[in-house]
């Protein structure tokens, strides 16, 4: 039921979250695939998995009850943003396609204001 | 002159009643194809379900075991990423879908209904106490503006209508009543199959089911990638266990078949969608038909093929297992 959930006028929703998350993701991916050290795959991988989890559970919370899930994805979402913070840092250094690690950078920043917002509003 | 306008009166009678019958004639004759369709469709949204629950445990089986450290207990990764509360408001929504087919059909039929009626009955019992449970506000909770209560009403309606009494003659009657209803629900299921895919510049955005197996197969093929890539031999380097070459090249050839699976998944929820609409759009046809006496424009029997087609695709999955 994506897209439809209910948010005042102007306030981002959960799938505004989930999409920014799905960007993040489909760069990483890129990213994952165009790195040539085993090193960095693992990295970009931990990354990929975790992102994920926030996504599924995104998605499954666009399924169910929002008040039973979100105690659990706000943990989650936390928790993924402090290593997107690091990540957002460390990036340039690990890939050398210029135009992905400006697109992640660029990603992460909307994904963790976007997260800002609608965790907290919740 | 009198007579005359008597006998015209009696020869337009005459031809409505006849037109009527035909009428319902029509119908009785595409509610059966419609039964079926119901049937099979309302079972592969199950089966969809189901898949969707099973990737993502193979999935989360998958990363496991490429980041074995002995640390997590496995009992964590075996929870359905559909919890049993919420796929079971689904498969009610589902069943009283096709008690109503069955309803109908039977209505077609000379059968006795005795005992469909008692299965109709308590159907209709338990979706009318469905829309005030939790697991039922958080399907609807999405919905735009009052839509949340037009599918109560909706489900409501669906259970009465299967509790009460109802008269074979009063079958386009008892069709048209049902049809918001039966929108409204194919809205509610098509919806919760969602999307992936829709934007050529970002992929992966969706909702749904569909973004839910697809982000699965993404990590069954990167746990796929991780684990070649560990195995691999390294020039110099003493490792009992790396692939000797036949391995490596049987796991490399796995990930393009993945990538496949993943295609043809997604492709079925797609047509599993299609076929909920379609059938929505026959139950419109139905009503038509019985209004203003037309032929119905919907293919059932393409309809009732396609949805086949997928069954045996789904029941393909489950026994491969």
């Amino acid at each position: 039921m994506g897209g439809q959930n209910l948010a005042p006028t102007g306030q981002p929703t959960t799938q505004d979250l989930s999409n920014a998350y799905s960007d993040l993701l489909d760069d990483l991916n890129e990213a994952y695939w165009a790195a040539s050290s085993i090193d960095v795959k693992d990295r970009l991988y931990g990354m990929i998995e975790a992102i994920s989890d926030v996504i599924s559970a995104l998605d499954k919370a666009d399924f169910e009850s929002r008040d039973a899930t979100y105690a659990s994805l706000a943990a989650k979402v936390t928790d993924i943003n402090k290593q997107l913070a690091k990540l957002q840092t460390q990036i340039g250094s690990m890939i050398s396609r210029i135009n992905t690690a400006a697109a992640i950078v660029s990603d992460v920043a909307k994904a963790l204001t976007l997260a800002e917002k609608i965790i907290t509003a919740v | 002159m009198h007579t005359r306008l008597s006998r015209m009166l009696l020869f337009l009678c005459l031809n409505a009643s006849i037109a009527s019958i035909g009428c319902v004639k029509q119908i009785r004759s595409t509610v059966p194809a419609f039964a079926q369709a119901t049937e099979l469709t309302s079972t592969n949204v199950q089966a969809a379900f189901q898949t969707v629950n099973a990737t993502y445990i193979e999935a989360q089986t998958f990363r496991y075991a490429v980041t074995y450290n002995g640390e997590v207990d496995p009992a964590s990764i075996l929870e359905n990423w559909l919890p049993a509360g919420s796929m079971d408001v689904r498969i009610q929504l589902l069943q009283g879908l096709k008690q109503y087919a069955s309803e109908l059909n039977s209505l077609t039929g000379s059968n006795d209904t005795d005992s469909l009626n008692k299965a109709s009955s308590a159907v209709g019992v338990s979706l009318t106490a469905l829309t005030k449970t939790a697991e039922f506000k958080g399907l609807t909770s999405k919905l735009p503006g009052g839509a949340s209560d037009q599918a109560a009403t909706a489900v409501n309606a669906v259970g009465n209508w299967l509790i009460e009494s109802k008269l074979a003659k009063d079958l386009p009657a008892l069709i048209e009543r049902m049809d918001p209803s039966v929108q409204v629900i194919c809205t509610l299921l098509s919806e919760d199959i969602g999307n992936v895919n829709n934007n050529p510049d970002r992929p992966l955005e969706g909702s749904g089911l569909r973004h839910q197996l697809w982000n699965d197969y993404n990590n069954i093929i990167l746990a796929q990638n991780q684990y070649i890539l560990h195995g691999e031999c390294v020039k110099g380097k003493t490792q009992p266990n790396c692939f000797s070459p036949d391995a490596r090249l049987a796991e490399i050839k796995k990930l393009p078949a993945l990538a496949q699976q993943r295609n043809t998944a997604d492709q079925t929820l797609q047509q599993v969608q299609v076929t909920i609409r379609q059938l929505a759009q026959a139950h419109t046809e139905l009503v038509k038909a019985a209004r203003s006496k037309q032929h119905l424009t919907a293919d059932l029997q393409d309809l009732v093929a396609e949805a086949q087609r997928l069954n045996a695709y789904y029941n393909s999955l489950a026994s491969s297992k």
